[in-house]
């Protein structure tokens, strides 16, 4: 069997073949070293991380690899443990004992380090780069490497050496040209970067610029000063390309340049795009000094009826000299004016309040029925007073949203206000859910706006809907791979830093990471064995903790144009990424028969629930991983002196009596209180089958199976006269729930 | 205050307050950085300045997806407009027109020098289809079930709901105009037809 062959044997988890051929192997080439890496490398895969490490360490010390499997091999472990300078030690040991390998050794080491698991390192890339480069010679080799050297700017000798690499070789197309203005521009070569764009222009006057050269290119006429030049580049412009970058360069070019006011608005006159033309002046007032007040006025005057208006001057700091047309029968002058209003008139929100809602009615009345995919644009108004009115319930708020998505219901910010106003009570999840559905949130969202559904009920149905979500993050990184790859062979420099970005942003993200651990939650409940190892592989291969990208987005809901830092006090509570980072370790030591590594993982436990962060747990939280940290240190036998007393606490802790008290702090209506009754059936779940704590087991799934929750729920919707909200529509789901308790 | 800008592959997790709208298609990754890697000068954005709100430069507003297919022997080879899409708030302002225009000079001439730009739209879809007019296409045909379900088989089965317009514009490089005609509107095809 082929080494590849048993690698693939090892990756798809079939040890017992894998093995019998690695010992085949060993006992018919004793001395070929590629089945000691193997053996190595099936001990990694089996679990036993730490042994199999060191095992790579010392080999790589003793034997002189010879094979460029075995290197690629090595290679790989090493980068998945993130062990970068063993990684690299490893190839560059072979290279310098055999050479020859070079060819075959470099362009696999490339592909291989684009994995789709580990992110792309620049500075390996660049080392591989630059030696392929030296093997091969060939001048896209050559612009691979030199574009490696770009990607850090503050390295002055790297990328001095991209620019000596590339200066021997004629510059043919823009993606080339782009590679060699970026070095200058990041070693602040201004002269060079101008020399080289200028150059180019001149030897292929038909071909236009891709845009990220001229982008380079004004930066160095600003950066050298070249006030001339900038204003010769941008005038024709002015006329032929809607860009307002190129309107503010102008601007202050003619300024740099001394020319008087009038003479540069008079140009600024010829701009035909109006909305860029009235700017044009206010930003032209502003920059030389000059009342804008005037401009102000004019903007507002002539785009009152646009929807962008209030955004383009909200920032200006004459606004209060803004006189607002009164009486208007357009709708969009009417929703600028709230918007001017809100920040014009200061705190008393009263009567803005009043006016949106009679705004909105009125819009109503005049418009009974919409065309497909229409959208209301006074539905903004009503958001706005979901904001300001304090002296609303959260209640009658969902209920005010629910008729608006109700007269509007293509309006995909009044549906993502919904999901997000539903998430505060644990009995709507199935609700949210059927918005997310009708969003019809797919690829990239899943990752950007999955977090909505993350406090699904277990349930068989829930559990489906996020297997078919997951398979977003099943393709990605394949394509994703590809990607890299294929942008490289085409030199798409241009664009090339953008896909190790979106690459890079792909792995470890808080999305996957969050949406996995709530399947291996819901089918460890619901008793989906199968679908849970996977998962639980997933989580333990496909993360590591420290390099977590949160895509997560938090600002399309909150984009219209006010109370902003509310909207940063919400993302900043769901950014301490707390509950999941315990979730992750409980999710792990649940899983692991590995006593080295669990001790590892109980370590970092032990780090995240000693720090700081912990305040932002509640009560229940802070009992729950409690009493999972203390079994875990009973389980693996993390320390023998205290084995006793993790003993006694479990013993004293680990009841419904303990929880009661904290219980009785959460509304039953609310999501945390949903989250808690999951949490304590998952934690019944996970103690089935652990003998010395059966006793505690049976007891906590018997007080828990008494707690009637629909009762609960149903004196608690009485006692707020929130019962016409339709509350009681999901409280099956807790019956469900509970009835899987055994 | 539109800005013109290179669309970039990381700029996906910024273009929810675009791509949330029931009306603008969401597809895989690797269909963006397809033609990011075929046609990168032919996916731009527009963006607006945000003056610091949520510690972001800019917003994307809008963006631009085309690429160029066809053969020049057939008179085929022209540039294709995959999407154009606007943020409602920057909407009714030419930005999506502006997005076009911008488009069709970078066909003009230099490395792809199309024949013709051309794009689907709805039948159904007025707005966009006097937007387009405005800016000198005219119908070429009329594709019959473009958007169904289905595969049609009889190209005189007409039905607004699912049909499309295949409008075009002819550029410089087709002196004579062969490849845009009156009348379009009762030239119907079936789907198959019109593969290049």
């Amino acid at each position: 069997m082929e080494f590849t062959d048993i690698v693939n044997l090892l990756d798809g988890r079939e040890f017992r073949e894998a093995d019998s051929q690695i010992k085949r192997g060993r006992l018919k080439y004793p001395n070929n070293s590629a089945y000691l890496c193997l053996l190595i490398y099936s001990a990694y895969k089996q679990g036993s991380k730490v042994k199999a490490i060191a095992s790579a360490k010392d080999f790589v010390n003793k034997h002189a690899l010879n094979d460029a499997n075995s290197v690629l091999l090595l290679y790989r472990l090493f980068s998945q443990e993130g062990l970068t300078k063993e990684a690299q030690q490893t190839y560059e040991t072979a290279l310098r004992k055999f050479p020859i390998l070079g060819p075959k050794l470099l362009p696999a080491l490339i592909e291989q380090m684009v994995d789709g698991v580990t992110p792309i390192n620049i500075k390996q890339m660049e080392k591989l780069l630059m030696q392929l480069q030296k093997v091969s010679g060939e001048t896209k080799d050559v612009y691979n490497a030199a574009f490696a050297c770009s990607l850090m700017p503050t390295d002055t000798l790297l990328n001095q050496l991209g620019v000596k690499l590339v200066e021997k070789v004629a510059v043919e197309n823009t993606q080339q040209l782009y590679v060699v203005t970026k070095l200058n521009s990041n070693l602040r070569q201004w002269d060079a970067v101008i020399d080289a764009t200028e150059t180019f222009k001149k030897k292929s006057a038909e071909i236009a610029l891709d845009l990220e050269i001229e982008t380079l290119y004004v930066e160095a006429l600003i950066q050298s000063q070249n006030w001339t030049k900038l204003r010769i580049h941008t005038l024709p412009k002015l006329t032929t390309f809607n860009d307002y970058s190129t309107i503010l360069n102008f601007i202050l070019a003619l300024r740099q340049l001394a020319e008087s006011f009038n003479a540069t608005k008079e140009l600024l006159d010829t701009i035909p795009f109006k909305r860029n033309r009235l700017l044009s002046y206010l930003e032209l007032a502003v920059q030389y000094n000059m009342p804008h007040e005037v401009y102000l006025q004019q903007y507002y005057d002539a785009l009152k009826t646009k929807l962008c208006c209030f955004y383009d001057i909200r920032h200006y700091p004459k606004l209060n000299a803004l006189k607002l047309e009164e009486g208007s029968n357009d709708s969009h002058v009417e929703i600028n004016n709230q918007k001017f209003k809100l920040i014009l008139l200061g705190e008393d929100y009263s009567v803005i309040i009043k006016e949106n809602e009679a705004i909105y009615e009125t819009a109503c009345a005049k418009k009974k029925s919409l065309e497909r995919y229409e959208l209301l644009p006074e539905n903004e108004l009503i958001l706005m007073n979901l904001l300001l009115d304090d002296n609303v319930n959260a209640f009658e708020k969902t209920d005010r949203l629910h008729s608006v998505l109700s007269r509007n219901p293509d309006d995909p910010r009044v549906r993502m206000w919904m999901m997000h106003s539903l998430a505060q009570y644990g009995h709507f999840t199935q609700t949210i859910l059927g918005h997310f559905e009708d969003l019809k949130i797919k690829m990239i969202q899943i990752d950007t706006l999955g977090y909505y559904i993350s406090n699904l009920v277990p349930l068989k149905e829930n559990a489906m809907v996020l297997f078919n979500l997951y398979r977003y993050y099943l393709t990605v990184p394949s394509e994703n791979v590809s990607m890299v790859l294929q942008g490289m062979e085409n030199q798409v420099y241009t664009k090339l830093e953008g896909f190790f970005n979106f690459y890079n942003r792909s792995l470890n993200s808080v999305g996957e990471l969050q949406l996995a651990l709530t399947i291996a939650k819901m089918t460890t409940v619901l008793g989906l064995s199968d679908y849970s190892s996977f998962f639980v592989d997933r989580i333990k291969t496909r993360f590591q903790l420290d390099l977590l990208n949160d895509n997560r987005d938090f600002k399309t809901l909150w984009k219209f144009g006010i109370n902003t830092k509310e909207a940063e006090a919400y993302a900043n509570s769901l950014l301490l990424l707390l509950t999941l980072k315990l979730e992750y370790y409980k999710t792990l030591l649940l899983n692991e028969g590995n006593p080295s590594n669990a001790h590892s993982h109980i370590k970092n436990l032990n780090k995240l629930l000693s720090g700081e962060d912990t305040k932002s747990l509640n009560k229940f939280e802070t009992w729950l991983y409690r009493i999972y940290f203390n079994l875990f240190k009973c389980l693996f036998k993390y320390n023998q002196k205290e084995m006793v007393t993790n003993m006694n606490y479990l013993t004293k802790n680990l009841k419904f009596t303990k929880v009661m008290p904290i219980i009785g702090e959460f509304s039953v209506l609310s999501s945390a209180y949903t989250l808690l009754i999951v949490s304590l059936v998952e934690l019944v779940h996970n103690l089935t089958g652990l003998t010395d704590f059966k006793h505690l087991r049976d007891q906590l799934c018997t007080d828990i199976k008494k707690v009637n929750i629909r009762s609960l729920v149903e004196a608690e919707l009485e006692k707020t006269g929130a019962s016409k909200f339709g509350f009681t529509k999901h409280l099956d789901n807790y019956d469900i729930l509970i009835s899987s308790l055994k | 205050m539109s800005s013109i800008r290179p669309f970039q592959m990381d700029d996906l997790f910024s273009v929810n307050p675009i791509n949330i709208d029931p009306l603008t298609e969401n597809f895989n990754p690797s269909f963006y950085s397809q033609y990011l890697i075929e046609w990168p000068t032919f996916f731009f954005k527009s963006t607006e300045e945000t003056h610091g709100l949520f510690d972001q430069l800019y917003e994307i507003s809008g963006y631009m997806m085309g690429k160029t297919e066809g053969r020049l022997d057939k008179k085929e080879w022209h540039t294709h407009i995959t999407a154009v899409t606007v943020m409602p708030t920057y909407r009714r302002l030419g930005l999506a027109q502006g997005l076009c225009v911008q488009l069709e000079k970078m066909s003009v001439g230099g490395v792809y020098d199309t024949l013709f730009v051309d794009l689907f739209v709805k039948v159904t879809n007025s707005l966009a289809y006097k937007m387009y007019k405005g800016l000198g296409y005219s119908v070429y045909r009329r594709v019959i079930g473009y958007y169904g379900r289905t595969v049609p088989e009889d190209r005189n089965n007409l039905d607004d709901e699912i049909d499309a317009f295949d409008m075009r514009k002819a550029l410089p490089r087709d002196i004579k105009r062969e490849t845009v005609r009156d009348n379009g509107e009762k030239v119907y095809v079936l789907p198959n037809e019109i593969e290049f």
